[in-house]
């Protein structure tokens, strides 16, 4: 089993951070590779963020917070 | 002449290898994976696959912040390009340069830039050193339809052709320079109609067809290679992704978008070659997971790379940094 970062993507050229606005799917769930996993906004704008792994999420990060780009804020567990 | 089918092959690896490292990189930045920055070059392989398959190993290229496609097509490790972007020391300019600043003088490939229009202006320095060293190899530049508005732009063309020097201007014309499209800068609606200004010719070709690229590359390349003097190709095309990675595209009308995508140059060389019976469907599948595996190789190793010491700050600035003043 590995594990796969979930951090804050880096969405556009000219930004540092992010606003966590919602996680997409429940922790202890699964997901396959591409599933809609959590948004973020950055300079107002909303971006929908795909799993990057297919496998069980654990959030670390909160919705309503703001991270630096590259922050995790989870983790897939592949199987 | 007619491009061999064994060319035609080669087109067609280079141009799967080009847009298997741009999807492999866009997921991976879409998904937080990797942190680096990019400005894809999707939907602009035909023009990137034609340089490298007419380019010599000694001619020399140089290209822009979107050069993912052309560093590929003229020899560029994978891992060098994705070591640079990703800031690794096995990077071609040991992960100081970053993704704009990609150059690899063994592979021909001299400069990057980030700065609009800066490239002709060093490919006619370059240029004028091959002819004054009586070199027959010859330079081409890439550069956007953005930067042919660029006062560089003009008086490297003027350059070149005064003094029949051996470049190739390429200009990637993807009908956008960042959200402005060229009907609102540009009086002409060809650029290859700007070559008439300084006698040279003006070709423009269709830049989603490699085969069109090729035949109108080979001859403006014998020209620049026998004392001819330079060429402006205009290469028709168009950037699927946008400006940089994650840019949203509300400026790029939904039909044009669409248009575009139809005409995208790999399905349709890819029934080319299949039509004209040059390669099979297996064979090219064959093709298509080679260049996956490639690219996941690549990046793995790029990954597990370390970044550059804090002891190479000064390295490759200035050959003395010790008495040259910072
Ligand atoms: C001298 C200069 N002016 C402005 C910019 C900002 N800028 C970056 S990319 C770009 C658009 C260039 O468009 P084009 O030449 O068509 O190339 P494309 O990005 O479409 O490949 C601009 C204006 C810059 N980098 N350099
Ligand atoms: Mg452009």
């Amino acid at each position: 089993m590995t594990a796969f970062p979930v951090r804050i993507p880096r969405v556009s050229v000219a930004v540092a951070e992010a606003t966590l606005v919602a996680l997409l799917v429940d922790e202890g769930s699964q997901v396959a590779e591409g599933d809609p996993l959590f948004v973020i906004e950055t300079e107002k704008v909303e971006s929908e963020i795909g799993a990057g792994a297919s496998g069980r999420v654990h959030w670390s990060g909160t919705t309503g917070a703001t991270y630096d780009i590259g922050t995790e804020i989870g983790v897939i567990h592949r199987e | 002449m007619a491009t061999d089918s064994g060319s035609q092959r080669r087109l067609y690896e280079l141009m799967v290898l080009m847009k298997a490292a741009d999807d492999r990189l866009s997921k991976g930045i879409a998904t937080g994976e990797l942190l680096c920055v990019y400005w894809p070059s999707r939907g602009q392989e035909a023009i990137a696959a034609a340089l490298g398959l007419c380019l010599r190993p000694d001619d020399q290229l140089l290209t822009t912040y979107r050069g993912l496609h052309d560093l590929i097509g003229k020899g560029v490790p994978l891992l060098e390009i994705f070591g640079e972007m990703l800031g690794r020391q096995v990077g071609a300019s040991r992960g100081k340069g970053g993704t704009m600043h990609i150059a690899r003088p063994e592979s021909g490939v001299m400069l990057s830039t980030g700065i609009v229009g800066a490239g002709p202006p060093v490919a006619v320095g370059l240029a004028l050193a091959a002819k004054r060293r009586g070199l027959d190899r010859v330079t081409a530049v890439s550069f956007g339809d953005g930067a042919t508005n660029t006062g560089s732009f003009h008086e490297a063309a003027n350059m070149a052709a005064l003094w029949d020097l051996p470049v190739v201007l390429v200009c990637q014309n993807n009908q956008y320079a960042e959200m402005t499209p060229t009907e609102h800068t540009m009086k002409v609606e060809r650029v290859a109609d700007r070559a008439l200004a300084y006698g040279m010719p003006g070709v423009r070709v269709d830049g989603n067809d490699p085969l069109a690229v090729v035949a109108s590359l080979r001859q403006a390349l014998e020209r620049a290679r026998s004392g001819g003097g330079p060429t402006l190709l205009e290469c028709l095309t168009f950037r699927f992704r946008g400006h940089y990675f994650g840019d949203p595209m509300a400026y790029i009308p939904k039909e044009q978008l669409a248009a575009a995508q139809a005409a995208d140059p790999l399905p349709r060389f890819r029934s080319h070659l299949t039509g004209t019976g040059v390669c099979t469907e297996g064979e090219l599948d064959d093709i298509e997971a080679a260049a996956s595996a490639r690219v996941e190789d690549a990046l793995a190793a790029a990954l597990a790379a370390a970044p550059p010491s804090i002891d190479e700050l000064d390295s490759d600035v200035y050959g003395d940094p010790t008495h040259c003043p910072a």
